[in-house]
């Protein structure tokens, strides 16, 4: 268990590092997205038509591959004061409950995913010479990512119920979480 | 359909869910419970399309400007700015705390940006000069509360986008409250500052200095202008707005003050993208929640038992708002806006508060639960910088949180307050 634990780790860690980073590398594309239609519009006198919807599905894309990471890394926002107060053990057993609730509906969008990429087939997008279907093909891949990452957590739950004197939760303690 | 999602949803986030899985969940559990999974293509589908939304990128944008902006130094230029205006009279330097909150305010939307970014600079300024450090926490705390009521801020996007309103409209909505916060504030400290006798911290400025401080800090100060001038005078969206205020701000940081190294730039964007990322998410369950809540007509069913109790509209709001900042206590002031705003909008705006009107209270309020214990995000982060208790913080709080209910209370009952400014700029 902790051999299979070690390789999904480092799986996980590349590919969840590696769609946080290019969601970065997206959110300056949409910048420059926009800041162009500005440019066409007033400048150039000539509004751009395709601006808007591209930028918006970078934007989706950046929301979709940025939640793997921020599932791992404990990035999102949650209520702890509650939960805190009760003995360690009692918490490592919830987060391990709400960690199989977690890849059960991650799972069900999964599945859901592939119908809804398929529906995307048959509509055209409004600006872009190509079918909706391939702005969508980030949501398989991304429950596919949460998919695998739910598994590590609940793997890690587990071992901390087995072995209560080891440390088995990620450490990487998230600066990022300020927004408001 | 049962409200079962409902009580499943609090359930979930009573036990530390993610909110984000939490409102999935409650929907999700729900339906598998009730025998309707012919439903999750249509959650889906909503999680997907409630992101695909332009004048919610006003939003990314705005976090990265913010971001840019303290990684930059542009908050220590002014701080200066605002010393060389106010150090010198007594509790000079949390009168520049307050000023300071309010030209960040300006620039970010971000209240827990503000406190961390003016909470590194303050807390141990003000101990050195003799102030307690835990009434510079508390100070920190209560004046960034101030970012996200004056524009930008990603507060009013959030609500705007899940309520239909104009993002513009109630930017200009928040100005006088934003103002209000700032002025009660200071008036809080002139008096604490007297009774405390709080230092005196330098002497004041010549104009010289200022025009100093000023030529540093001018092309920031600039920034509002830029923003509040180009989606007032009608000639960007606010989410144009905000991708030329990100750009803008990366411009300033690498060639005017030259704080910030291009290379220096990439973990400042990968930063933004996480925070933006995982606010859309939110978003999109968000949307997919205040679905259900239409469907299962909860909306409905509060507005009626709500209706029960009175039906005298000053009423009614006052309990709206003790309830909001009940809820603000617990509940982060996104997922707030995000859930609630569905549930208790209708109702008001049925009985004929002014949708901008409700819209600015209810931001206002759940921003100020930003700063209550026992769940403040901002108490949290000037906890975290000053390495004070929280109980601590929060008891040096309560002048300050008294004048900001108060404020509440005067945007509640006077909605002129709120509306004047959108209605001379013609959005509502």
């Amino acid at each position: 268990m902790r051999r299979l634990l070690k390789k999904l780790a480092k799986i996980n860690e590349t590919l969840c590092v590696m769609a946080r980073n290019l969601a970065g590398l997206f959110l300056v594309a949409m910048i420059v997205i926009v800041i162009m239609q500005i440019f066409f519009r007033y400048v150039l006198n000539d509004s751009l038509i395709w601006t808007e919807e591209l930028a918006k599905t970078l934007m989706v894309w950046t929301a979709f591959l940025v939640a793997p990471w921020a599932y791992r890394a404990g990035a999102n926002v949650r209520i702890g004061f509650l939960i805190d107060e009760f003995p360690k053990k009692f918490q490592t057993i919830m987060r391990l409950i709400l960690n199989f609730l977690i890849i059960w509906i991650v799972t069900v969008f999964f599945y859901e995913s592939f119908g809804f990429w398929q529906r995307g087939l048959t509509v055209r997008a409004d600006s872009l010479p190509i079918q909706v279907a391939w702005f969508y093909s980030i949501v398989p891949i991304a429950f596919m990512l949460l998919l695998l990452t739910g598994i590590e957590m609940i793997l890690r739950n587990i071992l901390s119920i087995f072995y209560p004197a080891e440390d088995f939760e990620i450490s990487q303690v998230s600066d990022l979480r300020q927004f408001e | 359909m049962s409200l079962s999602y409902f009580w499943l949803f609090i359930f979930l986030l009573a036990a530390g869910a993610p909110v984000v899985f939490a409102l999935l969940l409650g929907p999700g559990l729900s339906l598998a419970l009730n025998g309707e999974p012919v439903f999750y293509k249509a959650l889906l589908s909503r999680l997907y399309n409630g992101m695909d939304s332009f004048p919610l990128m006003a939003l990314p944008f705005f976090i990265l400007a913010g971001q840019i902006m303290n990684t930059g130094g542009i908050t220590k230029s002014i701080v200066n700015f605002s010393q060389s205006l106010i150090g010198h009279v007594r509790g000079g330097l949390a009168h520049v705390n307050i000023c300071s909150s309010l030209l960040f305010a300006g620039l970010s939307g971000s209240a827990v940006a503000d406190a961390s970014a003016l909470g590194k600079i303050f807390i141990p300024a003000m101990e050195k000069a003799g102030y307690d450090r835990s009434f510079s926490a508390a100070i920190t705390s209560a004046s960034s509360v101030i970012g996200p009521i004056i524009p930008p801020s990603g507060i009013m996007i959030l609500y705007a986008f899940i309520m239909n309103v104009s993002v513009a409209g109630l930017f200009a909505a928040g100005l006088v409250p934003g103002l209000l916060v700032a002025i009660g504030l200071m008036l809080v400290t002139t008096y604490l500052a007297r009774k405390r006798e709080y230092p005196i911290a330098n002497q004041r400025a010549t104009w010289r200095e200022r025009g100093i401080a000023l030529r540093r800090t001018g092309p920031a100060l600039l920034t509002p202008i830029i923003l509040l001038g180009g989606i007032f005078g009608g000639l960007f969206t606010p989410t144009e707005a905000a991708a030329v205020a990100a750009a803008y701000a990366i411009l300033i940081t690498i060639f005017y003050l030259r704080s910030l190294k291009i290379r220096q730039l990439l973990p400042v964007f990968i930063s933004s993208a996480v925070q933006s990322g995982t606010i859309l998410l939110l978003v999109g369950a968000s949307v997919t929640f205040a679905w259900i809540i239409t469907v299962s007509g909860l909306a409905a069913i509060i507005g009626e038992s709500m209706l029960e109790i009175t039906n005298n509209v000053l009423l009614l709001l006052l309990i709206l708002n003790i309830v909001l900042l009940i809820i603000g206590m617990f509940l982060d002031a996104g997922p707030a806006i995000l859930v609630l705003g569905p549930v208790l909008g209708p109702m008001f705006i049925d009985l004929g508060i002014h949708p901008m009107h409700f819209a600015v209270v209810m931001c206002v309020n759940v921003t100020v639960g930003l700063a209550t214990p026992p769940m403040g995000l901002v108490l949290f982060v000037s906890a975290e910088v000053s390495r004070e208790r929280v109980e601590t913080i929060a008891w040096q709080m309560i002048p300050f949180l008294a004048i900001e209910i108060l404020v509440i209370f005067l945007i509640t009952y006077f909605p002129a307050l709120s509306l004047a400014l959108p209605r001379i700029l013609g959005f509502v």
